[in-house]
């Protein structure tokens, strides 16, 4: 039985090892900008007027230094890509079912990602060709519940080789958000989001609205913008999105089982990539678990990686009084312990005697 | 069972390279019949790093030299003046005897 499973894993193993690619550093290092965007606007998605708390975390690890194989002028070099991060926005007094008058925030957003010579859980080997990139967000929120809205600020430090320091601003008032992120004086991105999709973790009603799109654009530029668009079509748990970008553009459909996406998330992608190439991938996403294959976020945020199979231990949830929920979701978790009843034992005083 | 397990703790705490080499130790070995010297790899570019500083005369063998190549990469050695290309190999790590001959009027490589 034993020599069984050890055969399916060696095989396996092989298979994962015909399944690899090729980032060079040049891609390591580009890659640090798009996670600052990334990251910053995972801290305007999860600091909103109305929550309390995010939590998230993830591991991205390729057992075999034949998966991902760094490619420099010299050939290619034996070693692991690799992307680990963590991050909290925590608001105070984030307990209180009905908090009234303003609420306190801090979030800190870290994640360290490229590759190295040899694996590690906490600390790298620094190889002669080892690129480790550093990006960091901090800040502090202001928000009223009651009347949905939300201030923050902060920084952002990015080590690529360079390193930088970044600053930006959030406002997110009810359904629309605006964050901009700036290098000294220069701005590097402006993020909009007009959220459309009526939520009832925000206090919206179930309605119509259930079915108005989620819209975001970024600007980087004038030469350089990215618009997406998320749209339910069915009862907030399958979803149509779309990412355009002049360089990079994908289509997804989402199913999530349970509208707080928390359980469970089914997804498949296509994307174009910057040649023109189509690509279709997918993945599933369990609480601690993520595995997928060609999908459009990774391409995106594991340095264009494709045809690889990755496995991320992962976590992100989000609370708002005593519901919890993945990010963007529409509706919180099912709360099991507040809906079942509980039956009451009475007390025999003259049994006790 | 034992050994299984082992492997997938190692799996898991991130630390294959516990079970695998991430250092090349090399030694050449010249089986040509003229003098050799500066086996080195070659970039694409056609830039040279010396990975082997020694001279070697024929049949001789050279001192052993460690570095954090492990891959596939291109190799040439110096000899009579001209650089001689010896093709893409792969290093897998540990000790590595680079073996040079003259082979139709070329110098080849074979790791061992």
């Amino acid at each position: 039985m034993i020599k069984r499973a050890e055969c399916l894993i060696f095989c396996g193993l092989l298979a994962s090892n015909a399944l690899a690619w090729n980032p060079d550093p040049q891609i390591i290092e580009a890659q640090a900008p798009q996670t600052a965007f990334a990251q910053l606007a995972d801290f305007q998605n999860a600091a909103r007027p109305e929550y309390d708390a995010y939590l998230t975390a993830g591991i991205i690890y390729l057992p075999l230094p034949s998966q991902s194989e760094l490619k420099t002028k010299w050939g290619t070099h034996e070693g692991f890509a690799f992307r680990q991060r963590l991050g909290l926005w925590l608001a105070d007094r984030f307990d209180d079912k009905d908090p009234e008058g303003l609420k306190y925030g801090f979030g800190w957003f870290g994640e360290r990602q490229g590759w190295d010579n040899e694996d590690f859980l906490f600390i790298p080997h620094r190889g002669n060709y080892s690129q480790i990139n550093q990006i960091h967000a901090f800040g502090f929120t202001v928000a009223d519940s009651i009347n949905h809205w939300l201030l923050g600020g902060g920084v952002q430090y990015l080590n690529a080789k360079e390193e930088s320091l970044r600053w930006w601003l959030l406002g997110t008032w009810s359904r629309f958000s605006v964050m901009p992120a700036f290098d000294k004086g220069d701005l590097q991105f402006v993020n909009a989001q007009l959220f459309l999709q009526a939520r009832k973790l925000r206090g919206d009603k179930n309605s119509w609205q259930n079915y108005l799109p989620d819209l975001e654009c970024t600007y980087y530029s004038k030469d350089s913008l990215r618009m997406f668009v998320s749209q339910n079509v069915f009862k907030q748990r399958l979803y149509l999105e779309g990412a355009y970008s002049e360089d990079f553009t994908w289509v997804a459909i989402k199913y999530y089982p349970e509208p707080s996406r928390f359980i469970l998330a089914l997804e498949a992608t296509a994307t174009k990539k910057e040649n023109g190439d189509f690509y279709f991938g997918g993945g599933i996403t369990l609480p601690i678990l993520r595995v997928a294959y060609n999908h459009a976020n990774d391409y995106e945020a594991f340095f264009k990686s494709r045809g690889l199979w990755i496995v991320e231990i992962r976590l992100a949830i989000g609370t708002s009084g005593d519901s919890f929920f993945a990010l963007n979701a529409p509706k919180p978790a099912p709360n099991e312990i507040s809906q079942t009843p509980v039956k009451k034992q009475e007390f025999n005083q003259e049994k006790e005697k | 069972m034992n050994k299984f397990m082992l492997f997938f703790a190692i799996i898991l705490s991130s630390c294959t390279h516990w079970l695998i080499d991430t250092e090349t130790r090399i030694q050449m070995e010249n089986n040509t019949g003229v003098e050799i010297h500066n086996l080195s790899l070659v970039s694409q570019n056609g830039q040279t790093k010396v990975l082997v500083p020694d001279t070697l005369k024929a049949g001789d063998r050279s001192r052993i030299y460690e570095y954090e190549w492990v891959g596939e990469f291109g190799f040439a050695v110096f000899s009579e003046g001209s650089q001689k290309d010896l093709g893409v190999h792969r290093l897998k790590g540990g000790i590595v005897l680079a073996q040079i001959k003259e082979e139709n009027g070329k110098f080849v490589m074979r790791l061992r």
